[in-house]
């Protein structure tokens, strides 16, 4: 009991200072404008430079400043806060957690958005694909649990370092069709499993998704239209889950948890030899509130939950609901005023969103610890070639034969701040 | 958001489990006559018929055996495992060792011994620990029951919930106080135990991959043993 008693203490302890520490990291990594004569030196990626300030917002220069050189030498967007700290302008987006408070940025380094998207475009494989600016999301945790569903679960468990980033628009009529996103997976654990890989992961079939409230969607061609399908899935709200859930009758309140994107994804590093699978993971990224939903009934699809809070049906039904509130600003004689979607008073900003870290597998006992895979993780090999992605990958086999599973991050951090809105 | 899985399969615990329970069956079978034969003698003993010098003598005579002997016994136990990737779990649960040995001085045997653990903590989770020492047992004095004893060797913990099984495995050292009671040419002798293991790699047994590099094994454990001689 005793002894209990002083781990307790001891453990209260590491965590206030832990609490100091982080408290000290994020006060050093108080944000600076990159340096600019190497970054001016470098040529422009596809995806540098192509975000445009809406009113009142930082300048497009202000914006590029906040850029890094990828492996290729050339000039990639980065992190930037959501509000430039050297001007106090807003961006009016943001990218998720500030990843220089990991404990992995010390080796990974200025994530390069739109760096994988790059390659496949000289990757020789006949596709093309690149994603806007703003869908870009960084989440990271230091020294997460993750223990095994069964039951040496109780008994035994992994501490890791995690940093993920996913291009995870959801705004925009991209992910209705398109299942390929840049997905960047950074781990470091006690049980010496260590990846950091970089690919374009390709969530369930193109052209289609599944609905949040169940079944699917047929929406049309993907880009590239010759999309490869992966695991996992994209979970989208649709319009027959507002109508059901969300458009209720009076003394009914709407359901406004099937506005909850969830893209599940499967990952997987594979040799060219043998396509052995080397490594996989299956982060799932959900996004609450987003900025829009499909409906079929839209010329390219795409609604704005915000728009159902001053929607009423011919019957009556509409959203009865306090999210709504800071939507409908006034009520004249029935009518609300209507917000614009993308209006930063609007919750539905994609600003809230959570990672669950599952089944981290690396199956590598005796290989190299760095791998180069074609943009999808594919065709790994020990010597670079054209369009390839460097991997790395700890030289064990940590299939316990049950998957480790850990905590859902990120969901305590809303990230919507002074100007964010729709598109984020 | 993860599969569920079924209820983990339950190997090696099983036998184990029935293996124990065989061995305390016979252990008991061997003791009943002992520890019947032993109530008479306290009721002559209660009626006068025999005296502290004739205990005395008994423990004597012990203390004089010569050759080779050989003890199995059983009792409860509590162990686990210290390391950065363990919960803190100890439990009570069964133990049963056996040792073989031989006697180099009159308060001074040495042997090897075998003891194992067994915790069946739900979920499908098997917890068991084992350890293989050479051990020595020394009397104070040629007339005292009360003896210390001391281990050197090597331990395994294991966990296993039917899908996943982790072990280590460890240079182990165990100390213990014990204390005889001669009875018909056996001896029962109850003995108090703990075990520690130097720091070892707690691997999984399908990859061999360390889920921690330095896991300690702690055990104490509570014996009634039989040594025939």
């Amino acid at each position: 009991m005793r002894s209990i008693v002083y781990g307790r203490a001891v453990r209260a302890l590491m965590g206030a200072s832990s609490v100091v520490l982080l408290a000290c990291s994020e006060q050093a990594a108080a944000p600076v404008a990159p340096d600019g004569p190497t970054l001016e030196a470098a040529p422009p990626s596809v995806a540098f430079g192509i975000w445009r300030p809406g009113p009142g917002e930082c300048s497009a220069a202000i914006h590029d400043r906040y850029s890094t050189v990828g492996p290729d030498g050339k000039r990639y967007p980065t992190w930037h806060p959501p509000v430039d700290p050297l001007t106090g302008c807003s961006f009016g987006h943001e990218h998720g957690r500030d990843p220089r408070g990991s404990a992995l940025y010390r080796e990974v380094g200025d994530l390069p958005f739109g760096y994988v998207n790059e390659q496949l475009d000289v990757a020789g494989l006949g596709l093309r694909r690149h994603e806007d600016h703003v869908g870009h999301k960084i989440e990271w945790e230091n020294d997460i649990v993750l223990r095994s569903g069964g039951g040496a679960g109780q008994l035994l468990e992994v501490r890791c370092d995690v940093m993920t980033k996913l291009h995870q628009g959801t705004h925009s009529k991209d992910a209705f069709t398109n299942n390929l996103h840049e997905l960047n997976y950074h781990l470091r654990c006690s049980d010496r499993t260590e990846m950091h890989v970089a690919l374009l992961t390709a969530i369930g079939r193109p052209g289609e998704f599944e609905r949040t409230c169940g079944g699917t969607v047929t929406v049309g061609p993907a880009t590239p239209v010759n999309s490869p399908a992966g695991g996992g899935k994209r979970r989208i709200p649709d319009w027959s889950c507002v109508e059901s859930k969300v458009l209720v009758p009076e003394g009914r309140g709407s359901d406004f948890g099937v506005l909850h994107e969830s893209w599940e994804t499967h990952s997987e590093v594979r040799s060219a030899e043998g396509n052995r699978v080397l490594a996989s993971f299956d982060p799932y990224f959900q996004v609450f509130r987003p900025s829009r939903y499909f409906d079929p009934r839209q010329p390219d699809g795409v609604a704005r939950p915000a728009a159902l809070c001053t929607h009423q049906e011919h019957d009556g039904r509409r959203a009865r609901t306090k999210e709504c509130d800071p939507v409908q600003q006034a009520v004249s004689g029935g009518a609300f005023t209507m917000l614009p979607f993308d209006d930063p008073r609007s919750p539905f900003n994609g600003a809230r969103r959570q990672v669950d870290i599952n089944n981290n597998k690396v199956r590598n006992a005796g290989g190299p610890r760095v791998w180069y895979t074609d943009p999808f993780g594919r065709q790994g090999r020990r010597d670079p070639f054209p369009g390839s992605v460097r991997q790395v990958l700890s030289a064990i086999d940590n299939d316990y034969g049950v998957g480790l599973g850990g905590p859902v991050i990120g969901g305590d951090r809303p990230y919507g701040g002074t100007g964010t809105r729709a598109p984020n | 958001m993860r599969a569920s899985r079924g209820a983990p399969a339950r190997r090696g615990a099983t036998g184990t489990t029935v293996l124990l329970t065989v061995l305390l069956g016979a252990l008991l079978t061997v003791l009943w006559p002992f520890v019947a034969a032993a109530q008479p003698a306290r009721d002559t003993a209660s009626r006068g018929l025999a005296t502290p010098a004739a205990i005395r003598r008994d423990a004597s005579a012990f203390a004089r055996r010569v050759g080779l002997w050989a003890s199995a016994g059983l009792g409860r136990g509590s162990a686990g495992l210290t390391c950065p990737a363990c919960q803190d779990t100890q439990s009570p649960a069964l133990t049963a060792q056996f040792a073989v040995g031989g006697r180099v001085h009159e308060r001074f045997h040495v042997g090897v011994t075998m003891w194992n653990w067994l915790d069946v903590i739900g979920d499908g989770v098997d917890r068991t620990a084992r350890g293989l020492e050479v051990i020595a047992r020394h009397y104070p004095s040629n007339t005292s029951r009360w003896f210390l004893t001391g281990g050197l060797g090597t331990s395994r913990f294991a966990i296993d919930d039917g899908d996943a099984r982790f072990h280590a495995s460890a240079p182990s050292l165990s100390l213990g106080l014990g204390w005889d009671l001669p009875m018909r040419g056996v001896v029962l002798s109850p003995m108090l135990a703990i075990t520690s293991s130097t720091g070892g790699p707690l691997r999984s047994d399908r990859t061999g991959n360390a889920i921690a590099e330095d896991a300690r094994l702690g055990l104490w454990r509570t014996t009634l043993s039989i040594t025939w001689f």
